[in-house]
């Protein structure tokens, strides 16, 4: 018994992708880690921001003519960190010289204005540190007021306006794991694709192998869906690592920041998206698999095979940037426009359930790309100057009649 | 003369250059190949060696004519002739992450090997090429020498009755390329047809039972070492080599 060749030229490309490290790196190690490694990145930074920025040590002005109440709870508040000195009406000369950050002074009705330079860090700081304390005086001025007065708190708000969340923790969770990881998926499955299939193609005829494959006797279809499928794995493969690393991430550190401050949100989400997911991974990957392969068959290098990959990559983004607005819904148009339908099939399932006919539509639309990508490739790739660039070239024909024909006629 | 493995009957090839216009790299070429031969292309660079063997090993299409790889025609069967045919030449590589072994399964797979009978057949040739020494170790580890003689069990991995050999010892140091040489020769004597490019004369002559003279895409002489050195002339076959060429330029 024969074993297929598409299924032999898999599992050498499947071989040569896990035993480099490049492409290890790219569709197994990125998607993997990239979640951890910004969430742990971004925490450590926002982390030393906040601390630097409560050291920060500010010099405020006050000018003359401010209140002398609130001068008096500036001057005695409990941050150490603000140091406040009498300054002159104008301020401006001050902040400009970097001998302020910030200035208060009143402001032609009852209230106060406060002067910055909010380009420089230091001002926006002392300005928001201002406001804070200028906020708080103002709080106890107006409670004393209504005390004076002998209004209650209910009618000295006049109408309070209050919202009950519907939602339950798991559809909250839902609906913020569908907001998160549609956008990074496409990009995962992209870069997935990206590598495998430019080794697959370019990265072969660069190292002089196509010529020994193709001289081989199988099909050079067999050959293509070998390769095909290879970089179709690779993308599914990059595509739901990415999931459960996102998924892991959420679940063990945005989970318990949430209900730190309050929030009861359960990132678990039904067990039916999960199916869903793995079919917005599959279609997706089986689409950019398909246009990828397509357009980088006939690049002589690696370079060549970037450049040609590169607007499939940049397409394949630009749906998934829409996935936020409102409007957009997974219905019978949406679900045929390739890789938007594998976006929001991705949505919505994490964050409610996915009809049977808009997956339906989703497969076709996308079999129907992949077999024109494929089929492009094949002619491609049975050309003669694809595999000996620059010598397999018949002469070119002119089209007849018509450039000729104005010549003859201009002659004439 | 044995049985024709091999057949070219009148073989052209052109194709188009931006910059020269319409090249005729192969112009009228004919000869016949029998098994247990090895018939010899012997040329400078661009004399349309690489390009009639291409045409043999079914990666280029004829202009004109017509070519048979053991009773398969390269146009109307080129799987036949395919399947038929082990292809090597300096510019076929390997895959440097697979092993030795992997390589020759890989291949004898692509070849239609049954798979009842791949793991015997490559171990066999394991053995017949003497690469068990480094049978398991990857491609990318191995020194260009050890890469060669993969390469030819990777064209014999299938059993094919032709093989078409181009420059196979093109960069080879002295000694790997004795031994690549010895490698044709005991293929020859299991009864391969082959077909060799070299521009180098001291190989031809030692392993060539005939021998083609091409140049500017035409054979201008064919025959024995012995045959084309009495057409020149001459007394050593670069001789009759330099002899032939001039006379055909003229």
């Amino acid at each position: 018994m024969k074993r297929p060749i598409f299924l032999t030229v898999f599992e050498r490309e499947m071989a040569g992708a896990f035993r480099d490290r490049n492409l290890t790196a790219h569709f197994i190690l990125i998607p993997l880690l990239m979640y951890p490694l910004i969430l742990w990145l971004g925490m450590t930074v926002a982390l030393l921001v906040e601390a630097g920025s409560e050291r920060l040590l500010l010099r405020i002005g006050t000018s003359p003519g401010l209140d002398p109440a609130l001068e008096a709870a500036l001057v005695s508040s409990d941050d150490s960190t603000l140091f406040f000195e009498t300054t002159g009406v104008d301020p401006s000369a001050d902040i400009a010289a970097g001998r302020l950050d910030a200035a208060v002074g009143p402001s032609a009705g009852e209230g106060c204005v406060i002067t910055a330079d909010f380009s420089r860090g230091r001002g926006r700081t002392a300005s928001a540190r201002l406001s804070s304390l200028i906020s708080d005086f103002r709080e106890r001025r107006l409670s004393s007021f209504r005390d004076s007065l002998g209004i209650g708190n209910r009618k000295w708000e006049v109408m309070i306006v209050s919202s009950v969340n519907e939602a339950g923790s798991r559809e909250m969770g839902g609906f913020i794991l569908g907001l998160i990881i549609p956008v990074t998926f496409a990009v995962m499955v992209s870069i997935g694709c990206y590598y495998s299939a430019i080794d697959a193609t370019a990265g072969e005829r660069e190292r002089g192998t196509l010529e020994t494959l193709v001289s081989t006797s199988a099909g050079r279809t067999g050959i293509l869906t070998g390769k095909y499928l290879s970089v179709l794995v690779s993308g599914m493969i990059s595509g739901l690592l990415n999931i459960l690393s996102m998924f892991l991430c959420v679940s063990a550190i945005l989970g318990p920041m949430l209900a730190g401050a309050g929030e009861e949100i359960s990132f678990d989400p039904e067990p039916g998206a999960f199916l869903a997911a793995l079919f917005a991974s599959l279609i997706l990957s089986a689409l950019l698999a398909a246009l990828m392969t397509a357009s980088s068959s006939t690049a002589r290098t690696y370079k060549e095979g970037q450049a040609m990959v590169m607007p499939t990559y940049i397409l394949s983004i630009l749906p998934a940037m829409f996935i936020q607005s409102p409007g957009l819904r997974l219905d019978a148009g949406t679900a045929a426009i390739p890789v938007l339908n594998a976006v929001l099939i991705m949505r919505e399932s994490l964050s409610g359930e996915v009809g049977l006919l808009p997956c339906v539509i989703s497969a076709a639309s996308t079999a129907l790309v992949c077999f024109a990508a494929l089929r492009a490739a094949a002619i491609l790739l049975s050309k003669e100057e694809a595999l000996f660039p620059g010598e397999g070239r018949r002469k070119r024909r002119r089209l007849p009649g018509l450039i000729s024909g104005r010549r003859r006629g201009a002659d004439a | 003369m044995p049985e024709a493995a091999v057949e070219a009957r009148h073989l052209c090839k052109s194709f188009f250059d931006d910059s020269r216009g319409e090249v005729k790299a192969v112009r009228d070429v004919s000869f016949r190949v029998g098994r247990g031969e090895v018939f010899g292309l012997l040329g400078v660079n661009g004399a349309g060696k690489t390009t009639t063997l291409r045409i043999l090993a079914t990666l280029m299409a004829p202009t004109s004519g017509s070519a048979a790889i053991d009773g398969h025609d390269v146009r109307d069967d080129p799987g036949g002739a395919r399947r038929s045919i082990g292809y090597l030449s300096s510019t076929t590589a390997l895959y440097p992450r697979l092993t030795a072994r992997e390589t020759l399964r890989f291949f004898a797979r692509m070849n239609g090997c049954p798979e009842d009978r791949l793991a015997a057949r490559v171990e066999e040739v394991i053995d017949t090429m003497a690469i068990g020494s480094y049978a398991d170790t990857r491609i990318e580890r191995l020194s260009t020498g050890m890469r060669q003689k993969v390469s030819i069990a990777r064209a014999i991995v299938h059993d094919p009755p032709v093989l078409v050999f181009d420059e196979p010892a093109a960069g080879l140091d002295v000694l790997n390329a004795h031994e690549m040489l010895s490698m044709i020769e005991k293929l020859r004597s299991e009864g391969h047809a082959i077909v060799f490019s070299t521009h180098v004369m001291s190989e031809a002559e030692r392993i060539c039972s005939r021998i083609a003279i091409i140049h500017e895409g035409g054979i201008l002489a064919e025959g024995t070492v012995d045959a084309l050195k009495s057409l020149a002339g001459a007394a050593t076959l670069e001789d009759a080599f330099v002899g032939i060429v001039g006379a055909g330029r003229a």
